[in-house]
């Protein structure tokens, strides 16, 4: 027993001596990844761009430099490689610190890559453990541009994570994480999406601090020129507010280029791109799919010719039921459950009485019939590709059949499928009108 | 019983002890008794033997022996010396003279509350050892043992290890008696049993069984009388001897056997059908058997609103396991696991590592060793030196440390908060030896990761299935039968939904404590 005890302690203690073995690694040794964008060039090589956060300027704020230089608050690394790890390993090859992957929190593919097919870049995600399951998916237009100029947020990766949580609540889209998107890409019988940015000049004006100047930047200059927190100015009110800032002298500065914007959804058919959905189109599909958190439709007033009210989606639900025994007579019925609330009226809008309730309900029933009915459209035309999960849908109902027509489903089937869409909406809450001001 | 005990010690021992081997009877000579009493006795200047003469006759010679400051010398005088020398004729009447002179003194003439009577040295020796006074008479073969005990003891006080806001403010002394006391005047039962008993070979200290007959159990009060029985050291000075003599596992960092100072927890214990044991000389009483939740259980928490006590009592359950664990967690997440830091934490800790010259894992041994020094040094100095030391140790010290880039703010206070979380846990001595477990966490901490802190979790989970106090389970809480009684114990449920939870499983299980109908006082005057 004592022996035992004895060799138990010397194993344990000799433990000791392997630290390094397992990994270990101190957290100023490592280098924080918080994005990763990846394309290809024309000659098909795998162009990865790596944000790397630097934390010490990070931490200390963007503005405060202390009347020195300012700190750089992030690196956005490039380089080529006919693989993703290998164009990894020679970015890191530069680097003083090890990357660490396990904080990324968004990636990004250029739009031709994904066209392409994301399979072969997915691989590295689904094989090595470090990868978090939260990765935000995007396929960005302008290619590995993701990492565009930062807006509010300190860095890219940050200004892109808060514009998902942005896009969420109008109903633009919704945040598509790696997990989903391996689950849908492995699953037969649901297609996957992804989000759709696209880093584009924007009409808002940068208001600047008095005595400096807002240098515009290409986005593909970002890439080279590593950014700094003086790229980030930021925003002051103009001088004709003197009530908020009498003292700051303002001027107006050039339209800001190269912003990331989230568009909507991008449709992919197995890992390959096959389309974009954007604005209303999202909101379409993400009707039927049950994810508008939040939302606003504009529809015509029901009580004054020509006037407008706006409704707000607070909580929607949905699910897809499927009828039918064989190919011919097989149907898919998507219903839609949406409470809505008053959130602007044009003219004054009388919601005492039920019918009046019920009058706008069913004007926001068809509006939302008509967003979902012309997003499944262009889905099954154009697209091909059962992002709505029909398929699963079917298994579940009957799988024999589902067998059967399992191959080609997206091509043969998806298209031709008879789709019944049933909403039913409730007005819950008019705000905190009662009477209309003046009656 | 005591043959029992005897041979056991002659048999565990294997060596003979003259004193107790052999009782030594007293015989008739009175010269003869003072003898033999005398020549037991080391030099001892404290004994005092009286000599005088029975009612002032020398013809039948009397001794009072005693040790001096045992003794509550006026009542001796009062009450021994007076009558026996005043008031003795009456019975040295020839008439009476056919019964033991003995019997009739004692009968007669002695107004002791109580008295009793030796027949041979060592039931002598003891009583005399424990402040009783012996009258031993000329002819007459067996001592008067009289008690009139009195000596220096401190007044009843405030347990300092155990404050409460709201309760009773009594707390154990260092006599037995005091002690006993205050734990009758709480359990007005004649159930209530109080078994004496002597142990140690030389000390023999008192020690008194404590228990409610037809509540406890009669194998765990079997089983707590035999390992008493079965202690055979020199001396017992303290409670704690007796405590590692008689525990299931005296190798555990958790303790089997709770220790109180407070009579009104003690009462709680009995009522629970527990078993205390009192030691004369310390005010710490022993109970056992002890349940893992008793770690976290105060004697306050009946006397606070139920609601405050069961989060009281969850925080310090949380601060139980967070005292060991928060350092592990710290160590492991910050060398292998960084992905599961939040990333704004994760930079800011970065940061702070990168001017740090050592791995996290030497600073956080070295953070919690000398904070374990610290509480040292606060705990042993006197009360106004402590907190200076307290204070220069834990700002002072803690600050230079984290500006001369020695140890990373985070660190310290992680570090600090484990200390403090150790500070939480109501049974003070579970908690200050438990902690010490976390050293070798910390080191499977940095060689493992998490996986080493799970192993660490596991072998604990293991040890405390193994534990066992007097037959019950540590964790016979936690087993799935018996989820509505740990419910009720660690949710500190009001007095009206609570049975009373006793660990052998003595009868009278009902639920207790139902609230009478309220009325309201109008209404109860309609009636």
């Amino acid at each position: 027993m004592s022996k035992k005890a004895v060799c138990l302690v010397i194993v344990l203690l000799s433990c000791l001596f392997f630290t390094g073995c397992w990994g270990l690694i101190e957290t100023h040794e490592i280098a924080i990844v918080g994005g990763m964008a990846i394309d290809q060039d024309s000659e098909g090589q795998t162009v990865l761009s790596a944000e790397v956060f630097n934390p010490d300027a990070l931490l200390r704020g963007a503005g405060d430099t202390d009347g020195g230089e300012a700190d750089i608050v992030s690196w956005v690394l490039q380089e080529e490689a006919t693989t993703l790890y290998h164009a990894l390993r020679i970015i890191n090859r530069r680097m003083p610190r090890e990357m660490f992957l396990g904080q990324l929190s968004a990636v990004i593919f250029g739009q031709d890559l994904a066209r392409g097919g994301v399979a072969p870049y997915l691989d590295m995600f689904m094989r090595r453990g470090t990868f978090r399951r939260s990765i935000l998916i995007n396929v960005c237009d302008t290619g590995s541009g993701l990492l565009q100029r930062p807006f509010m947020e300190d860095v890219p990766t940050e200004t892109l994570v808060g514009l998902t949580y942005t896009a969420e609540k109008t109903g633009r889209a919704t945040r598509i994480k790696l997990g989903e998107f391996l689950r849908k890409l492995a699953e037969p019988g649901i297609e996957p999406i992804a989000m759709h940015t696209v880093g584009r000049d924007t009409e808002d004006v940068q208001v600047m601090r008095a005595g400096e100047q807002a240098e515009p930047q290409e986005p593909a200059e970002m890439l080279q020129h590593p950014l700094r927190s003086e790229d980030n100015i930021p925003g002051m009110l103009p001088s004709e507010h003197p009530v908020l800032d009498p003292m700051r002298q303002g001027e107006l500065a050039e339209p800001t280029p190269g912003m990331t914007m989230l568009l909507g959804l991008a449709v992919f058919e197995e890992d390959r791109l096959v389309g974009l959905l954007d604005g209303n189109d999202a909101r379409g599909f993400l009707w039927a799919d049950g994810r508008v958190i939040e939302t606003t439709i504009e529809l015509p007033h029901p009580q004054h010719e020509g006037g407008t009210i706006v409704l707000e989606g607070f909580r929607t639900s949905s699910s897809i039921k499927c009828s039918g025994e064989s190919e011919e007579d097989l149907r898919m019925k998507i219903g839609v459950d949406a409470h809505l609330q008053v959130a602007e009226a044009s003219h004054p809008l009388q919601v005492g009485a039920a019918p009046a309730v019920r009058e706008i309900e069913q004007l926001a029933a068809g509006f939302i019939q008509g967003e979902i009915r012309s997003t499944l459209h262009t889905v099954q035309n154009h697209f091909q590709s059962d992002i709505y999960g029909f398929g699963q849908t079917l298994y579940r109902h009957n799988p024999e059949l589902w067998w059967q027509l399992a191959d080609g489903w997206n091509q043969k089937v998806f298209p031709e499928l008879a789709v019944d869409i049933e909403v039913s909406t409730k007005v819950r809450a008019s705000g905190l009108l009662l009477r209309e001001p003046g009656e | 019983m005591l043959k029992n005990l005897l041979s056991m010690l002659l048999r565990s021992t294997g060596q003979k002890d003259d004193s107790q081997k052999r009782a030594v009877p007293l015989t008739s000579s009175l010269q003869k008794n003072l003898n033999l009493l005398q020549e037991r006795f080391a030099p001892a200047e404290d004994l005092i033997i009286r000599h005088f003469g029975l009612g002032g006759d020398p013809s039948t010679p009397v001794a009072l022996v005693f040790l001096e400051h045992l003794v509550d010398q006026k009542e001796l005088t009062e009450h021994v010396l007076q009558p026996l020398l005043m008031w003795a004729r009456p019975v040295l009447a020839p008439e009476r003279m056919e019964r033991d002179l003995a019997q009739r003194v004692a009968g007669q003439l002695l107004p002791a509350q109580q008295i009793e009577f030796a027949g041979d040295l060592d039931s002598l020796l003891g009583p005399i050892l424990n402040g009783n006074c012996a009258v031993i008479i000329d002819g007459s073969p067996r001592a008067v043992i009289l008690e009139f005990r009195g000596w220096a003891r401190r007044a009843v006080d405030e347990p300092s290890g155990e404050i409460t806001l709201r309760g009773p403010r009594d707390g154990f002394t260092e006599t037995l008696e005091d002690n006993l006391a205050m734990v009758r005047r709480r359990i007005k039962t004649p159930d209530l049993a109080v078994e004496g008993m002597s142990v140690g070979r030389k000390s023999k200290t008192e020690v008194r069984l404590l228990y409610i007959e037809n509540l406890t159990p009669d194998n765990l009060i079997e089983e707590v009388r035999r390992r008493l029985e079965a202690v055979d050291v020199d001396r017992v000075l303290n409670s704690r001897t007796i405590q590692q003599l008689i525990t299931d596992s005296p190798y555990s960092f958790l303790p089997t056997i709770k220790v109180t100072e407070r009579p009104d927890t003690t009462a709680a214990a009995l009522h629970d059908g527990r078993v205390a044991i009192l030691v004369d000389t310390d005010p710490f009483v022993l109970i056992m058997p002890y349940e893992f939740f008793s770690i976290w259980t105060t004697a306050e928490a009946h006397n606070m609103h139920f609601a405050l006590s069961t989060t009281l009592r969850s925080c310090a359950m949380l601060a139980f396991w967070l005292s060991i664990y928060i350092t592990p967690f710290y160590v492991a997440l910050t060398t292998y696991h960084q992905e599961l830091i939040p990333l704004t934490l994760l930079m800011n800790i970065a940061v702070a590592q990168a001017g740090v010259p050592f791995p996290i894992a030497v600073t956080a041994l070295g953070a919690e060793g000398v904070l374990e020094v610290l509480r040292e040094a606060g705990a042993r100095l006197p009360r106004p030196v402590g907190q200076a030391v307290s204070i220069v140790g834990a700002l002072v010290l803690g600050q230079a440390a984290i500006q001369a880039g020695l140890v990373p703010p985070g660190l310290v206070i992680v570090a600090a908060s484990a200390t403090i979380f150790s500070f939480a846990v109501p049974d003070f001595e579970a908690a200050t030896s438990f902690r010490l477990v976390r050293y070798p966490i910390i080191i499977l901490a940095a060689v493992l990761g998490l996986y080493g802190v799970t192993w660490s979790l596991i072998i604990i989970i293991f040890h405390l299935c193994s534990l066992k106090s007097f037959g019950v389970p540590y964790l016979a809480m936690y087993t799935p039968g018996r989820v509505s009684e740990l419910a009720e114990k660690q949710l500190a449920m009001p007095v009206s939904a609570r049975r009373p939870i006793r660990p052998g499983g003595g009868e009278d299980r009902r639920r207790q404590g139902r609230p009478p109908e309220r009325r309201d006082p109008g209404e109860v005057g309609d009636d």
